[in-house]
Protein backbone atom coordinates (compact mmCIF):
# COMPACT_ATOMS: atom_id res chain seq x y z
CA UNK A 1 0.00 0.00 0.00
CA UNK A 2 1.77 3.11 -0.98
CA UNK A 3 1.32 6.65 0.14
CA UNK A 4 -0.53 9.00 -1.94
CA UNK A 5 1.82 10.72 -4.25
CA UNK A 6 0.75 14.23 -3.95
CA UNK A 7 1.05 14.15 0.05
CA UNK A 8 4.78 12.60 0.19
CA UNK A 9 6.10 15.16 -3.31
CA UNK A 10 4.26 18.10 -1.24
CA UNK A 11 6.49 17.15 1.67
CA UNK A 12 9.31 16.43 -0.43
CA UNK A 13 9.09 19.91 -2.07
CA UNK A 14 8.73 21.64 1.74
CA UNK A 15 11.83 19.45 2.63
CA UNK A 16 13.98 20.66 -0.09
CA UNK A 17 12.47 24.47 -0.03
CA UNK A 18 13.59 24.24 4.37
CA UNK A 19 16.99 23.17 3.17
CA UNK A 20 17.99 26.05 0.37
CA UNK A 21 16.21 27.92 2.85
CA UNK A 22 18.66 27.15 6.03
CA UNK A 23 22.08 26.87 3.80
CA UNK A 24 20.44 30.67 2.26
CA UNK A 25 20.88 31.38 5.77
CA UNK A 26 24.25 30.26 6.85
CA UNK A 27 25.46 31.93 3.94
CA UNK A 28 23.77 35.39 4.42
CA UNK A 29 24.59 35.17 8.57
CA UNK A 30 27.99 34.89 7.40
CA UNK A 31 28.47 37.80 4.51
CA UNK A 32 26.25 39.75 6.50
CA UNK A 33 28.05 38.84 9.71
CA UNK A 34 25.20 38.00 11.29
CA UNK A 35 25.11 35.94 14.75
CA UNK A 36 23.05 32.82 13.84
CA UNK A 37 22.14 29.54 15.13
CA UNK A 38 24.68 27.53 12.97
CA UNK A 39 24.77 24.28 14.57
CA UNK A 40 20.49 24.20 14.25
CA UNK A 41 20.58 25.24 10.67
CA UNK A 42 23.24 22.54 9.73
CA UNK A 43 20.86 20.05 11.19
CA UNK A 44 17.97 21.68 9.44
CA UNK A 45 19.98 21.21 6.40
CA UNK A 46 20.69 17.77 6.65
CA UNK A 47 17.42 16.39 8.39
CA UNK A 48 15.44 18.37 5.10
CA UNK A 49 17.80 16.78 2.63
CA UNK A 50 17.39 13.31 3.92
CA UNK A 51 14.18 13.69 4.97
CA UNK A 52 13.67 14.93 0.84
CA UNK A 53 15.58 11.73 -0.03
CA UNK A 54 13.76 9.34 2.07
CA UNK A 55 10.35 10.39 0.89
CA UNK A 56 11.06 10.74 -3.18
CA UNK A 57 12.34 7.19 -4.77
CA UNK A 58 13.68 9.39 -7.24
CA UNK A 59 16.28 11.67 -5.04
CA UNK A 60 19.03 10.57 -4.56
CA UNK A 61 21.35 11.99 -1.39
CA UNK A 62 23.82 10.63 0.52
CA UNK A 63 25.56 6.43 -0.04
CA UNK A 64 23.68 3.95 1.96
CA UNK A 65 25.39 4.49 5.74
CA UNK A 66 26.55 8.08 5.18
CA UNK A 67 23.39 9.46 6.56
CA UNK A 68 24.01 7.40 9.89
CA UNK A 69 27.13 8.75 10.47
CA UNK A 70 25.69 12.29 9.76
CA UNK A 71 23.08 11.79 12.07
CA UNK A 72 25.06 10.09 14.69
CA UNK A 73 27.45 13.19 14.89
CA UNK A 74 24.33 15.66 15.09
CA UNK A 75 23.11 13.55 18.18
CA UNK A 76 26.70 13.84 19.76
CA UNK A 77 27.09 17.02 19.04
CA UNK A 78 23.82 18.37 20.95
CA UNK A 79 24.10 16.08 23.48
CA UNK A 80 27.42 17.15 24.43
CA UNK A 81 26.09 20.74 24.13
CA UNK A 82 23.15 19.40 26.39
CA UNK A 83 25.41 18.10 29.07
CA UNK A 84 27.56 21.15 28.72
CA UNK A 85 24.60 23.33 29.43
CA UNK A 86 23.57 21.02 32.30
CA UNK A 87 27.51 21.15 33.96
CA UNK A 88 27.91 24.74 33.61
CA UNK A 89 24.44 26.80 32.86
CA UNK A 90 25.74 29.30 30.63
CA UNK A 91 24.66 33.29 31.38
CA UNK A 92 21.57 34.09 29.33
CA UNK A 93 23.33 35.63 26.14
CA UNK A 94 22.50 36.40 22.81
CA UNK A 95 24.01 33.32 21.17
CA UNK A 96 23.25 30.80 23.97
CA UNK A 97 21.31 28.03 23.38
CA UNK A 98 19.09 26.18 25.50
CA UNK A 99 18.62 22.80 27.15
CA UNK A 100 15.62 22.31 26.04
CA UNK A 101 16.31 23.10 22.81
CA UNK A 102 19.52 21.18 22.25
CA UNK A 103 17.65 18.12 23.54
CA UNK A 104 15.67 18.96 21.02
CA UNK A 105 17.35 18.37 17.92
CA UNK A 106 19.19 15.50 19.73
CA UNK A 107 16.33 13.91 19.38
CA UNK A 108 15.53 15.42 15.97
CA UNK A 109 18.97 13.88 14.89
CA UNK A 110 18.04 10.42 16.79
CA UNK A 111 14.14 10.07 15.68
CA UNK A 112 16.13 10.17 11.89
CA UNK A 113 19.21 8.21 12.63
CA UNK A 114 16.52 5.34 14.11
CA UNK A 115 14.50 6.09 11.22
CA UNK A 116 17.47 4.99 8.86
CA UNK A 117 18.36 2.27 10.36
CA UNK A 118 15.50 0.81 10.71
CA UNK A 119 14.36 1.38 6.97
CA UNK A 120 18.17 0.02 6.07
CA UNK A 121 17.53 -2.56 8.05
CA UNK A 122 14.45 -3.91 7.10
CA UNK A 123 13.94 -6.85 5.64
CA UNK A 124 11.39 -4.80 2.63
CA UNK A 125 13.56 -5.67 -0.52
CA UNK A 126 13.47 -1.89 -1.43
CA UNK A 127 15.86 -0.02 -4.07
CA UNK A 128 15.57 3.13 -1.72
CA UNK A 129 14.21 4.34 1.77
CA UNK A 130 11.64 6.07 -0.28
CA UNK A 131 10.56 2.40 -1.31
CA UNK A 132 10.98 0.70 2.36
CA UNK A 133 9.17 3.32 3.75
CA UNK A 134 6.25 3.17 1.56
CA UNK A 135 5.99 -0.82 1.98
CA UNK A 136 6.55 -0.57 5.36
CA UNK A 137 3.76 1.76 5.89
CA UNK A 138 1.32 -0.06 4.54
CA UNK A 139 1.99 -3.19 6.04
CA UNK A 140 -0.36 -4.92 8.67
CA UNK A 141 1.30 -4.55 11.60
CA UNK A 142 4.63 -2.28 13.02
CA UNK A 143 6.85 -2.61 10.63
CA UNK A 144 9.45 -0.94 13.41
CA UNK A 145 11.34 -3.21 15.59
CA UNK A 146 10.76 -0.31 18.29
CA UNK A 147 7.20 0.16 17.90
CA UNK A 148 6.85 2.13 21.63
CA UNK A 149 10.28 4.05 20.67
CA UNK A 150 8.59 5.37 17.74
CA UNK A 151 5.57 6.24 19.47
CA UNK A 152 7.44 8.43 21.47
CA UNK A 153 9.33 10.30 19.27
CA UNK A 154 6.06 10.97 18.09
CA UNK A 155 4.69 12.77 20.55
CA UNK A 156 7.67 14.70 21.50
CA UNK A 157 8.27 15.63 17.88
CA UNK A 158 4.41 16.63 17.92
CA UNK A 159 4.79 18.24 21.00
CA UNK A 160 7.57 20.36 19.81
CA UNK A 161 6.00 21.82 17.03
CA UNK A 162 3.00 22.26 18.41
CA UNK A 163 5.09 24.97 21.43
CA UNK A 164 6.81 26.34 19.07
CA UNK A 165 3.76 27.53 17.05
CA UNK A 166 2.23 28.57 20.32
CA UNK A 167 5.53 30.88 20.54
CA UNK A 168 5.50 32.05 17.73
CA UNK A 169 3.60 34.61 18.11
CA UNK A 170 6.33 36.11 20.33
CA UNK A 171 7.78 37.21 17.05
CA UNK A 172 5.04 38.73 15.21
CA UNK A 173 6.67 42.37 13.73
CA UNK A 174 4.16 45.32 13.84
CA UNK A 175 7.06 47.20 11.90
CA UNK A 176 10.11 47.12 10.90
CA UNK A 177 11.00 50.65 10.77
CA UNK A 178 12.83 52.16 13.77
CA UNK A 179 11.37 54.28 16.05
CA UNK A 180 12.79 55.98 18.76
CA UNK A 181 12.34 55.45 22.64
CA UNK A 182 12.91 57.55 25.72
CA UNK A 183 14.00 54.60 27.63
CA UNK A 184 16.94 52.45 26.95
CA UNK A 185 16.89 48.27 26.29
CA UNK A 186 15.50 46.10 28.88
CA UNK A 187 18.41 44.33 30.88
CA UNK A 188 16.99 41.53 31.86
CA UNK A 189 16.08 38.47 29.56
CA UNK A 190 17.21 36.54 26.44
CA UNK A 191 14.54 36.53 23.97
CA UNK A 192 14.24 40.05 22.52
CA UNK A 193 18.10 39.86 22.26
CA UNK A 194 17.76 37.17 20.61
CA UNK A 195 15.08 38.20 18.55
CA UNK A 196 17.56 40.88 17.23
CA UNK A 197 20.75 39.09 17.35
CA UNK A 198 20.09 38.11 13.84
CA UNK A 199 19.27 41.78 13.14
CA UNK A 200 23.16 42.96 14.91
CA UNK A 201 26.23 43.16 12.75
CA UNK A 202 28.50 40.55 14.86
CA UNK A 203 31.35 43.45 15.40
CA UNK A 204 28.99 45.76 16.15
CA UNK A 205 30.42 47.44 19.61
CA UNK A 206 29.31 51.10 19.11
CA UNK A 207 26.10 53.11 17.85
CA UNK A 208 27.95 54.10 14.97
CA UNK A 209 27.93 50.21 13.79
CA UNK A 210 24.52 50.16 13.49
CA UNK A 211 23.80 52.76 11.37
CA UNK A 212 23.60 51.20 8.23
CA UNK A 213 20.44 52.04 6.37
CA UNK A 214 17.79 50.90 8.12
CA UNK A 215 15.91 49.50 5.22
CA UNK A 216 18.88 47.38 4.17
CA UNK A 217 18.78 46.25 8.49
CA UNK A 218 15.52 45.55 8.31
CA UNK A 219 15.66 43.29 5.14
CA UNK A 220 18.61 41.20 6.67
CA UNK A 221 16.17 40.83 9.96
CA UNK A 222 13.49 39.89 7.77
CA UNK A 223 15.45 37.15 6.16
CA UNK A 224 16.68 35.44 9.06
CA UNK A 225 14.17 36.01 11.69
CA UNK A 226 13.93 33.71 14.43
CA UNK A 227 10.00 32.93 13.62
CA UNK A 228 11.56 31.78 10.43
CA UNK A 229 13.95 29.26 11.98
CA UNK A 230 10.78 28.32 14.21
CA UNK A 231 8.63 27.48 10.88
CA UNK A 232 11.69 25.65 9.60
CA UNK A 233 11.53 23.64 13.06
CA UNK A 234 7.93 23.06 13.39
CA UNK A 235 7.62 22.05 9.58
CA UNK A 236 10.51 19.70 10.08
CA UNK A 237 9.00 18.17 13.33
CA UNK A 238 5.35 17.42 11.44
CA UNK A 239 7.41 15.66 8.45
CA UNK A 240 9.67 13.61 10.61
CA UNK A 241 6.47 12.55 13.05
CA UNK A 242 4.72 11.37 9.71
CA UNK A 243 7.38 9.42 8.29
CA UNK A 244 8.12 8.00 11.84
CA UNK A 245 4.38 7.38 11.59
CA UNK A 246 4.76 5.43 8.12
CA UNK A 247 7.06 3.80 10.65
CA UNK A 248 4.66 2.63 13.56
CA UNK B 1 29.08 41.26 20.60
CA UNK B 2 26.68 43.92 21.19
CA UNK B 3 23.16 43.71 19.81
CA UNK B 4 21.52 46.08 17.69
CA UNK B 5 19.57 46.56 20.93
CA UNK B 6 22.08 47.31 23.07
CA UNK B 7 24.10 49.89 20.54
CA UNK B 8 20.46 51.34 19.76
CA UNK B 9 20.11 51.95 23.26
CA UNK B 10 23.41 53.99 23.72
CA UNK B 11 21.63 56.04 21.09
CA UNK B 12 18.44 56.50 22.49
CA UNK B 13 16.70 54.89 20.21
CA UNK B 14 15.39 50.85 20.05
CA UNK B 15 13.78 48.81 17.53
CA UNK B 16 9.93 47.85 17.43
CA UNK B 17 9.82 44.51 15.99
CA UNK B 18 7.07 43.32 18.08
CA UNK B 19 3.44 43.12 17.57
CA UNK B 20 0.27 43.97 19.82
CA UNK B 21 0.56 39.95 19.81
CA UNK B 22 4.23 39.81 20.97
CA UNK B 23 3.58 42.32 23.46
CA UNK B 24 1.07 40.30 25.00
CA UNK B 25 2.32 36.80 24.79
CA UNK B 26 2.76 35.46 28.16
CA UNK B 27 4.32 32.37 29.69
CA UNK B 28 2.27 29.70 29.29
CA UNK B 29 0.11 28.76 32.60
CA UNK B 30 -1.35 25.72 33.37
CA UNK B 31 -4.42 25.75 31.98
CA UNK B 32 -2.78 27.12 28.37
CA UNK B 33 0.24 23.90 28.63
CA UNK B 34 -2.90 21.19 28.91
CA UNK B 35 -4.50 23.62 25.86
CA UNK B 36 -1.25 22.92 23.85
CA UNK B 37 -1.30 19.04 24.96
CA UNK B 38 -5.06 18.80 23.36
CA UNK B 39 -3.60 20.08 20.15
CA UNK B 40 -0.73 17.95 20.29
CA UNK B 41 -3.87 14.96 20.44
CA UNK B 42 -5.26 17.09 17.47
CA UNK B 43 -2.36 16.79 15.49
CA UNK B 44 -1.44 13.27 16.34
CA UNK B 45 -4.79 12.41 14.97
CA UNK B 46 -4.78 14.34 11.94
CA UNK B 47 -1.05 12.54 10.89
CA UNK B 48 -2.72 9.70 11.52
CA UNK B 49 -5.54 10.71 9.07
CA UNK B 50 -2.98 10.74 6.72
CA UNK B 51 -1.72 7.49 6.70
CA UNK B 52 -1.76 5.42 3.63
CA UNK B 53 -5.12 3.18 4.36
CA UNK B 54 -6.95 6.18 5.15
CA UNK B 55 -6.86 6.60 1.56
CA UNK B 56 -8.17 3.50 0.04
CA UNK B 57 -12.24 2.39 -0.21
CA UNK B 58 -11.36 0.50 2.92
CA UNK B 59 -11.53 3.20 4.88
CA UNK B 60 -15.16 4.07 4.44
CA UNK B 61 -16.19 0.29 3.42
CA UNK B 62 -14.61 -1.46 6.77
CA UNK B 63 -13.68 0.85 9.34
CA UNK B 64 -16.71 3.46 9.10
CA UNK B 65 -19.27 0.75 8.40
CA UNK B 66 -18.05 -1.54 10.65
CA UNK B 67 -19.43 1.39 13.22
CA UNK B 68 -22.83 0.64 11.92
CA UNK B 69 -22.68 -2.93 13.51
CA UNK B 70 -24.96 -3.22 16.56
CA UNK B 71 -26.49 -0.02 16.63
CA UNK B 72 -30.05 1.00 16.45
CA UNK B 73 -31.11 1.22 12.55
CA UNK B 74 -31.78 4.99 12.32
CA UNK B 75 -27.95 5.44 13.60
CA UNK B 76 -26.46 2.47 11.13
CA UNK B 77 -28.56 3.86 8.37
CA UNK B 78 -26.94 6.98 8.42
CA UNK B 79 -23.39 5.53 9.40
CA UNK B 80 -23.32 3.02 6.28
CA UNK B 81 -24.29 6.29 3.57
CA UNK B 82 -21.29 8.06 5.27
CA UNK B 83 -19.51 5.24 4.75
CA UNK B 84 -20.47 4.74 1.64
CA UNK B 85 -19.99 8.37 0.25
CA UNK B 86 -16.69 8.29 1.72
CA UNK B 87 -15.44 5.23 -0.03
CA UNK B 88 -16.41 6.91 -3.02
CA UNK B 89 -14.43 9.74 -2.87
CA UNK B 90 -11.70 8.34 -0.54
CA UNK B 91 -8.60 10.25 -1.62
CA UNK B 92 -10.80 13.94 -1.36
CA UNK B 93 -12.87 13.21 1.76
CA UNK B 94 -10.03 11.69 3.88
CA UNK B 95 -8.14 14.75 2.89
CA UNK B 96 -10.26 16.93 4.17
CA UNK B 97 -10.88 14.95 7.11
CA UNK B 98 -6.94 15.53 8.04
CA UNK B 99 -7.00 19.41 7.24
CA UNK B 100 -9.89 20.21 9.47
CA UNK B 101 -8.18 17.92 12.26
CA UNK B 102 -4.66 19.98 11.09
CA UNK B 103 -6.62 23.25 10.92
CA UNK B 104 -7.88 22.83 14.62
CA UNK B 105 -4.63 21.41 16.38
CA UNK B 106 -2.73 24.40 14.76
CA UNK B 107 -5.84 26.87 15.95
CA UNK B 108 -5.56 25.65 19.11
CA UNK B 109 -1.53 26.50 19.30
CA UNK B 110 -1.91 29.82 18.22
CA UNK B 111 -3.29 31.97 20.63
CA UNK B 112 -4.99 34.47 18.46
CA UNK B 113 -7.85 31.57 17.04
CA UNK B 114 -8.05 29.36 20.14
CA UNK B 115 -11.58 30.17 21.03
CA UNK B 116 -12.30 29.59 16.84
CA UNK B 117 -10.65 26.23 17.28
CA UNK B 118 -12.05 25.31 20.45
CA UNK B 119 -15.53 25.66 19.14
CA UNK B 120 -14.65 24.14 16.05
CA UNK B 121 -13.04 21.33 17.60
CA UNK B 122 -16.21 20.23 19.49
CA UNK B 123 -18.30 20.44 16.16
CA UNK B 124 -15.94 18.47 14.41
CA UNK B 125 -15.91 15.95 17.88
CA UNK B 126 -19.81 15.81 17.56
CA UNK B 127 -19.68 15.01 13.94
CA UNK B 128 -17.26 12.76 14.27
CA UNK B 129 -18.73 10.59 17.26
CA UNK B 130 -22.05 10.70 15.62
CA UNK B 131 -20.72 9.08 11.85
CA UNK B 132 -17.03 7.95 12.75
CA UNK B 133 -17.58 6.25 15.70
CA UNK B 134 -21.37 5.56 15.75
CA UNK B 135 -21.83 7.51 19.18
CA UNK B 136 -18.94 5.26 20.77
CA UNK B 137 -21.18 2.15 20.26
CA UNK B 138 -22.98 3.51 23.51
CA UNK B 139 -26.33 2.24 21.76
CA UNK B 140 -25.17 -0.86 20.91
CA UNK B 141 -24.91 -3.53 23.11
CA UNK B 142 -22.11 -4.14 25.58
CA UNK B 143 -19.87 -1.26 24.74
CA UNK B 144 -16.51 -1.75 27.02
CA UNK B 145 -14.25 1.27 28.62
CA UNK B 146 -11.55 -0.47 28.25
CA UNK B 147 -11.56 -0.55 24.28
CA UNK B 148 -13.01 3.27 24.43
CA UNK B 149 -16.18 3.90 25.10
CA UNK B 150 -17.37 6.32 24.98
CA UNK B 151 -15.46 7.00 22.37
CA UNK B 152 -12.50 9.10 22.29
CA UNK B 153 -13.31 11.83 20.28
CA UNK B 154 -15.56 13.08 22.73
CA UNK B 155 -13.36 13.32 25.17
CA UNK B 156 -11.86 16.14 22.89
CA UNK B 157 -15.15 17.90 22.92
CA UNK B 158 -15.45 17.44 26.40
CA UNK B 159 -12.31 18.96 27.08
CA UNK B 160 -12.56 21.62 24.21
CA UNK B 161 -15.27 22.73 26.94
CA UNK B 162 -13.30 22.50 30.65
CA UNK B 163 -10.17 23.79 29.09
CA UNK B 164 -12.09 26.98 27.39
CA UNK B 165 -10.09 30.35 27.92
CA UNK B 166 -12.72 32.10 30.60
CA UNK B 167 -12.91 32.43 33.68
CA UNK B 168 -16.45 32.30 35.53
CA UNK B 169 -17.36 35.03 36.68
CA UNK B 170 -19.85 34.07 39.86
CA UNK B 171 -16.72 33.01 42.02
CA UNK B 172 -14.37 35.08 43.42
CA UNK B 173 -12.20 32.59 45.05
CA UNK B 174 -9.27 31.17 42.79
CA UNK B 175 -10.93 27.76 41.09
CA UNK B 176 -9.88 24.27 42.92
CA UNK B 177 -8.80 23.08 39.51
CA UNK B 178 -8.07 23.69 35.99
CA UNK B 179 -11.82 22.23 34.46
CA UNK B 180 -13.40 24.42 36.75
CA UNK B 181 -11.86 27.70 35.92
CA UNK B 182 -15.00 28.01 32.39
CA UNK B 183 -17.66 27.02 33.74
CA UNK B 184 -17.43 26.64 37.57
CA UNK B 185 -16.45 23.65 39.95
CA UNK B 186 -19.98 22.13 40.11
CA UNK B 187 -20.69 21.22 36.27
CA UNK B 188 -17.22 20.58 36.03
CA UNK B 189 -17.54 18.00 38.91
CA UNK B 190 -20.74 16.84 37.77
CA UNK B 191 -19.13 16.06 34.11
CA UNK B 192 -16.46 14.25 35.71
CA UNK B 193 -18.81 12.12 37.73
CA UNK B 194 -21.15 11.19 34.85
CA UNK B 195 -18.09 10.19 32.65
CA UNK B 196 -16.80 7.62 35.04
CA UNK B 197 -19.56 6.66 36.38
CA UNK B 198 -20.89 5.78 33.03
CA UNK B 199 -17.43 3.34 32.52
CA UNK B 200 -18.28 2.10 35.86
CA UNK B 201 -21.74 1.07 34.25
CA UNK B 202 -20.73 -0.34 30.93
CA UNK B 203 -17.95 -2.49 32.97
CA UNK B 204 -20.63 -4.58 34.04
CA UNK B 205 -23.11 -4.04 31.29
CA UNK B 206 -23.71 -7.10 28.89
CA UNK B 207 -21.21 -8.84 27.55
CA UNK B 208 -18.33 -7.01 29.94
CA UNK B 209 -19.50 -9.17 32.93
CA UNK B 210 -19.41 -12.53 31.74
CA UNK B 211 -16.88 -14.90 32.33
CA UNK B 212 -14.90 -14.91 28.65
CA UNK B 213 -16.06 -11.54 28.19
CA UNK B 214 -12.62 -9.91 28.71
CA UNK B 215 -10.48 -12.59 27.57
CA UNK B 216 -11.90 -12.53 24.04
CA UNK B 217 -11.92 -8.80 24.33
CA UNK B 218 -8.02 -8.65 24.79
CA UNK B 219 -7.62 -12.01 22.95
CA UNK B 220 -8.97 -10.32 19.41
CA UNK B 221 -7.02 -7.33 20.17
CA UNK B 222 -3.93 -9.22 20.09
CA UNK B 223 -3.96 -9.75 16.36
CA UNK B 224 -1.91 -7.50 14.09
CA UNK B 225 0.15 -5.85 16.58
CA UNK B 226 3.73 -5.73 17.47
CA UNK B 227 5.02 -9.05 19.28
CA UNK B 228 5.85 -7.62 22.21
CA UNK B 229 2.44 -5.91 22.49
CA UNK B 230 0.70 -9.17 21.30
CA UNK B 231 2.63 -11.55 24.36
CA UNK B 232 1.52 -9.29 26.63
CA UNK B 233 -2.26 -9.09 25.60
CA UNK B 234 -1.84 -12.72 25.67
CA UNK B 235 -0.36 -13.26 28.66
CA UNK B 236 -3.08 -10.66 30.51
CA UNK B 237 -6.04 -12.75 28.26
CA UNK B 238 -4.83 -15.79 30.33
CA UNK B 239 -4.93 -14.07 33.66
CA UNK B 240 -8.46 -12.71 32.75
CA UNK B 241 -9.59 -15.93 31.25
CA UNK B 242 -13.07 -17.66 33.30
CA UNK B 243 -12.55 -14.01 35.61
CA UNK B 244 -14.59 -11.91 33.63
CA UNK B 245 -17.02 -11.00 36.18
CA UNK B 246 -14.43 -10.83 39.13
CA UNK B 247 -12.59 -8.18 37.16
CA UNK B 248 -15.39 -6.34 35.68
CA UNK B 249 -16.84 -5.73 38.96
CA UNK B 250 -13.11 -4.73 40.38
CA UNK B 251 -13.07 -2.54 37.49
CA UNK B 252 -16.74 -0.85 37.95
CA UNK B 253 -15.28 -0.22 41.66
CA UNK B 254 -12.39 1.82 41.06
CA UNK B 255 -14.70 3.55 38.00
CA UNK B 256 -16.50 4.30 40.57
CA UNK B 257 -14.28 5.69 42.96
CA UNK B 258 -12.81 7.70 40.45
CA UNK B 259 -16.17 9.21 39.75
CA UNK B 260 -16.91 10.22 43.13
CA UNK B 261 -12.98 11.37 43.33
CA UNK B 262 -13.10 15.10 42.79
CA UNK B 263 -15.96 15.38 45.38
CA UNK B 264 -13.51 14.61 48.25
CA UNK B 265 -10.68 16.54 50.33
CA UNK B 266 -7.93 17.44 48.48
CA UNK B 267 -5.23 14.93 49.46
CA UNK B 268 -8.16 12.13 48.63
CA UNK B 269 -8.79 14.01 44.96
CA UNK B 270 -5.23 13.84 44.21
CA UNK B 271 -5.39 10.55 45.22
CA UNK B 272 -7.64 9.50 43.14
CA UNK B 273 -6.26 11.34 40.17
CA UNK B 274 -3.24 9.45 40.20
CA UNK B 275 -5.35 5.65 40.74
CA UNK B 276 -7.04 7.17 37.61
CA UNK B 277 -4.24 8.10 35.24
CA UNK B 278 -2.78 4.82 36.57
CA UNK B 279 -5.39 2.97 35.49
CA UNK B 280 -6.27 4.94 32.21
CA UNK B 281 -2.15 4.01 31.48
CA UNK B 282 -3.24 0.44 31.82
CA UNK B 283 -5.80 0.55 29.66
CA UNK B 284 -4.01 1.89 26.90
CA UNK B 285 -1.77 -0.60 26.74
CA UNK B 286 -3.86 -3.39 27.15
CA UNK B 287 -7.21 -2.80 26.26
CA UNK B 288 -6.62 -0.10 23.63
CA UNK B 289 -3.23 -1.32 22.37
CA UNK B 290 -1.89 2.52 21.85
CA UNK B 291 -5.69 3.24 19.95
CA UNK B 292 -4.16 0.64 17.60
CA UNK B 293 -1.56 3.33 15.97
CA UNK B 294 0.67 -0.21 15.17
CA UNK B 295 -1.79 -1.50 12.91
CA UNK B 296 -1.43 1.19 10.33
CA UNK B 297 -5.21 1.81 10.86
CA UNK B 298 -5.73 3.73 13.75
CA UNK B 299 -7.20 7.16 13.55
CA UNK B 300 -6.10 8.20 17.10
CA UNK B 301 -4.69 7.43 20.11
CA UNK B 302 -7.81 5.91 21.58
CA UNK B 303 -9.63 7.63 24.97
CA UNK B 304 -6.91 6.66 27.49
CA UNK B 305 -4.39 9.26 26.79
CA UNK B 306 -7.46 12.05 26.34
CA UNK B 307 -8.60 10.61 29.87
CA UNK B 308 -4.81 11.29 31.27
CA UNK B 309 -5.62 14.94 29.72
CA UNK B 310 -8.91 14.94 31.92
CA UNK B 311 -7.60 13.85 34.96
CA UNK B 312 -4.89 16.70 34.89
CA UNK B 313 -7.31 19.12 34.55
CA UNK B 314 -9.22 17.96 37.74
CA UNK B 315 -5.81 17.95 39.84
CA UNK B 316 -6.53 19.90 42.79
CA UNK B 317 -4.56 23.43 43.21
CA UNK B 318 -5.36 24.47 46.37
CA UNK B 319 -4.10 27.84 47.70
CA UNK B 320 -2.46 29.40 44.28
CA UNK B 321 -4.81 31.04 41.86
CA UNK B 322 -5.54 29.36 38.36
CA UNK B 323 -7.02 32.45 37.32
CA UNK B 324 -4.79 35.01 36.11
CA UNK B 325 -1.69 33.41 34.07
CA UNK B 326 1.40 34.90 34.75
CA UNK B 327 2.79 37.79 32.72
CA UNK B 328 5.81 36.77 31.09
CA UNK B 329 8.74 39.32 31.15
CA UNK B 330 8.34 40.77 27.75
CA UNK B 331 11.82 38.95 26.57
CA UNK B 332 11.98 35.21 27.42
CA UNK B 333 14.13 32.73 26.48
CA UNK B 334 13.45 30.49 22.99
CA UNK B 335 13.52 26.99 23.14
CA UNK B 336 14.39 26.66 19.23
Amino acid sequence: MLQPTWLVDTLAVVMIAISTYCVARLVAARVWGRALHRDINVAHVAMGTAMAGALVAGFRTLPDGAWDLVFGALVLWFGASAARLVVRPAPAAVDTHHLSHNLTHMVMAGAMLYMFMETSSSSVAAATPAAAMSLMGGARGSAASLGGLTLVLVFILFASAVWHFDGLTRYTTARRQLAPVASSVPAHGTGALMATAVAAPAGATTAQDVTMTDAAQAEQAHWLAPRLEMGCHIAMCITMGYMLVLLL
Amino acid sequence: MATTSQAMGAMGMTRRPRSALAENWSVPDRRRMLQLTLATAWLLDAVLQFQPYMFTRAFGNRMIAGMAVGNPSGLAHQINWAARTIAHHPAASNTAFGLVQLCIAFGIAWRPTLKLALAGSVVWALAVWWIGEGLGGVLARGPSPLTGAPGAVVLYALLAVLLWPRDSQRRREPAPFIAARPLGAAPARAAWLVLWASLAYWALEGVNRSSEGLHNMITAMAGGQPHWLSSLDTSVARVVAHRGLEFSIALAVVFALIAAGTFFSVTAARVTIVVAVALSVIIWVVGQNFGDVFSGSGTDPNSAPLLILLAAAFWPSPGRAVVAPERAPSFEPVGI
